[in-house]
This record gives C-alpha cells, sequence and structure tokens, in this order.
C-alpha cells in the first residue's frame, strides 16, 4: 500500500460525490414506526380478543407495573434503534444502557415474584402464546430493521439487534398479557417470551450481515 | 484525556465539520480536501496498537469508503470528530475480526500437510498459483466477482460495468476496490 493508493482513492470517493439527503433526526425516523407498531399490536389483540378478566386485572398494581414497564423499555429500545443509525449516536451514548436497564428491572420483578408466587409452568396456552408472539413481532420487526437499513449506518449491529428484538419483543409482550389470562410467572418468562427470544436470537446471528455497509 | 490524537483540534475539527457539510451539497472540492485532510489523520490514529503497520494503510482506505457511504448521517451541527472515529473504530476492529479469522482458518495449511503439498505444489509447476488465484476469486461475493471479472479481466470500463450490471459507477468501483482488497489479503499468504 502507498500513498498513491489513498490518493486515487480519495480522487475516485470525490468525483463520484452527489448530493446527500441528510439522514433525518432519529426522533422523526422512529416515530412513524412506534406509531404503527402500536396500531398493529392494538390490531393484533383485537383480532386475538381481549382477556375476560382485563377490567379487573387494569386495577391491580402489579400487572400496570409489569405492562408499563415493559412498554418504557420497548419505547426506549426503539429510539436507541434510531440512534445508533448514526456511528456516533450524535453523542447520545446514554441511550442504550436505557432499554437494557429496564429489561434488568423486568428480570428483577420476574424473580421477586417467583418468590413470592412460586414458579408455575403450566402447560396450558402455550401453543397460542408462541403463536401470538409470532403474529405480534414478526410485522413490526421486519418492518423495523427495513426502516434502519434505509440510509444508516450502525457500528454495532449486534447491540442494534438487541435494541430492535427489546422494542418488538416489549410491545408484544404487552399485546400478549392483554390477550392471555395465564398471569404466572413461569407462564409469562417462559411461553410469552420464547417466541421473541427465538426471534432475537436468529436477528443476532444475521446482525452482521443485516447491518452491514 | 482525549480519546483522539492532540493533532486534531477542535478548530480543525470545526474545519472538517464545515467541509462534510459542504460535501454533503455536492461540494468535490470541499469533499477532496476533507478526504485528503482526513486520511492522514485517520492513518495515524490506527498506526496505535496495530502490530502491522501496513494495516493502517488499508484500514485507513476502509474508513475513507465508508465516510463516503455514511456521508448522509453526519450532522453538521455535531463534531465531526467521533463520528469520524466511531467509523475508525469500527472498521478496525472489523479489519482485525476477518483477519485473524481467516488465518485461523488458512493456519490448517502447512507445508508439513501433505494433501496441501499435492494439491498446491506438486500436482504442476503453478498449480499452486492457479488454484491460490482461482480459490481466492471464488470466495468473493457473486457481485464483487462479477464486478472484478469485467473490470480487472476483461478490460471493461467502471461506466460500461455500471450500465451492464444496473449499478452506479460509484458502487462499481468501490465494489471492486474492495474485491481488489480482499484477494491481495487472501493471497499475501
Amino acid at each position: 500500500m502507498s500513498q498513491n493508493n489513498i490518493d486515487n482513492l480519495v480522487d475516485s470517493l470525490a468525483e463520484d460525490l452527489a448530493p446527500v439527503c441528510r439522514l433525518a433526526h432519529p426522533l422523526l425516523r422512529i416515530a412513524p414506526w412506534i406509531a404503527a407498531a402500536v396500531l398493529y399490536t392494538a390490531g393484533a389483540i383485537a383480532f386475538l380478543g381481549l382477556r375476560p378478566d382485563l377490567s379487573l386485572k387494569m386495577s391491580d398494581p402489579a400487572f400496570l407495573f409489569e405492562v408499563s414497564l415493559m412498554a418504557m423499555m420497548a419505547f426506549s429500545a426503539a429510539l436507541a434503534s434510531a440512534w445508533m443509525c448514526v456511528p456516533d449516536r450524535r453523542g447520545q451514548g446514554w441511550v442504550v444502557p436505557v432499554p437494557v436497564t429496564l429489561l434488568g428491572v423486568f428480570f428483577l420483578w420476574s424473580f421477586v415474584r417467583s418468590y413470592a408466587e412460586g414458579v408455575l409452568l403450566p402447560p396450558l396456552h402455550r401453543d397460542h402464546c408462541f403463536i401470538s408472539g409470532l403474529l405480534m413481532g414478526a410485522v413490526p420487526a421486519a418492518a423495523l430493521v427495513f426502516l434502519l437499513r434505509r440510509g444508516a449506518a450502525t457500528t454495532c449491529p449486534s447491540l442494534m439487534a438487541l435494541m430492535n428484538i427489546l422494542a418488538v419483543g416489549g410491545l408484544g409482550y404487552i399485546g400478549l398479557r392483554l390477550t392471555c389470562r395465564m398471569d404466572t410467572v413461569g407462564h409469562a418468562c417462559f411461553y410469552q417470551l420464547v417466541s421473541f427470544l427465538v426471534g432475537g436470537a436468529v436477528l443476532g446471528i444475521l446482525a452482521r450481515r443485516i447491518y452491514r455497509w | 484525556m482525549s480519546p483522539y490524537p492532540s493533532k486534531a483540534g477542535s478548530s480543525q475539527g470545526d474545519s472538517w465539520s464545515l467541509l462534510a457539510a459542504q460535501a454533503q451539497n455536492g461540494d468535490k472540492t470541499a469533499y477532496r480536501r476533507l478526504l485528503k485532510e482526513i486520511a492522514p489523520f485517520i492513518r495515524n490514529s490506527l498506526f496505535r496498537g496495530l502490530v502491522n503497520p501496513d494495516w493502517a494503510e488499508e484500514i485507513a482506505q476502509e474508513v475513507l469508503i465508508s465516510v463516503h457511504k455514511s456521508l448522509n448521517t453526519y450532522s453538521p451541527d455535531q463534531p465531526f470528530l467521533p463520528w469520524l472515529m466511531a467509523i475508525v473504530r469500527f472498521r478496525r476492529a472489523d479489519f482485525l475480526r476477518t483477519h485473524y479469522r481467516q488465518r485461523g482458518e488458512e493456519g490448517q495449511a502447512s507445508l508439513e500437510d501433505p494433501e496441501f503439498i499435492r494439491s498446491h505444489v506438486t500436482d504442476s509447476p503453478l498449480a499452486g498459483e492457479y488454484k491460490d488465484i482461482e480459490k481466492a476469486l471464488a470466495d468473493l461475493p457473486v457481485s464483487q466477482r462479477r464486478v472484478l471479472e469485467l473490470m480487472k479481466i476483461r478490460g471493461h470500463s467502471a461506466r460500461e460495468v455500471a450500465d451492464r450490471l444496473g449499478m452506479s459507477v460509484s458502487a462499481v468501483k468501490v465494489s471492486a476496490h474492495r474485491s481488489m482488497i480482499r484477494l491481495k489479503k487472501r493471497l499475501k499468504y
């Protein structure tokens, strides 16, 4: 390699320069996805049917805490995904730890619940929740990846995949909690999360290919 | 302590920020100046911590191509250096990961291995070289191989290849450049 190679490359790149359309602000980029994903999840909930005891559960602080926690995690992960499309995240490095911390709080919450209530893992609703999870997650995940790939350049593909799955999984989990009446920790943490774990594993394996630039 | 080499102070960063903004509007002169100024800066920042100084040149080229590809992600109201250094770190890690993975795979071939000797050395006088080149070409992604064959073997111009494959001239040049880097890397051993 020599200085000539660099000079030739610079000349070649400069010669091929065309005006570029600046990437919109991450908030503006992700807002349509958030709106569409919420609408889609609402549609999926309507399609699957609300759980019969929902009015009762809406007055249960533990249930409301859990749903709010996952909503915050999903939205913060979606925002983090959008910021990660820029190599330096526009200096907003804090956006990534937020959803990860919320996920940690969720697992801590589930751990505490398992002590208080015991881990019950009845096979009831297993297929229902797995398939419903796929229904709720597949389309938003595909839309999110499609949106983020356009004109973006992430320097952390694996972390980006994690943020993607937290965004999609958080919303999907809320959908499942609003449609499935099984409330045990085992059911919620295993059957209702397994479809998102599978999706996350696939996305994680393919992350370097999907987000290559 | 600043993570960036001291040579590039804030005024330098401001100047690059301005040049990058002009480049985004299609100013080729500003863009050429920006690339020429950041190239030695990138190289210098890479020299530290690399076992082989030649790698700095290769990674610097990758970084320049990445800057070209991701110019749209730069926001002129943000400092330029953190954006650039994020790309440098990413390309450096990507290069080292690929390099050590390839070395690990190729490390299994040895002159003490009779099968390696037979297939690379003893079948014909030039068998090894031809086979190596063919193998290296075959390892390229299909699209890159096609561009390389048309440009470097059949002698078509970048414009002709671009028209033929339905790509932009810039994409063809970048693809050919990357393919050559890959081939060189593969044939070094």
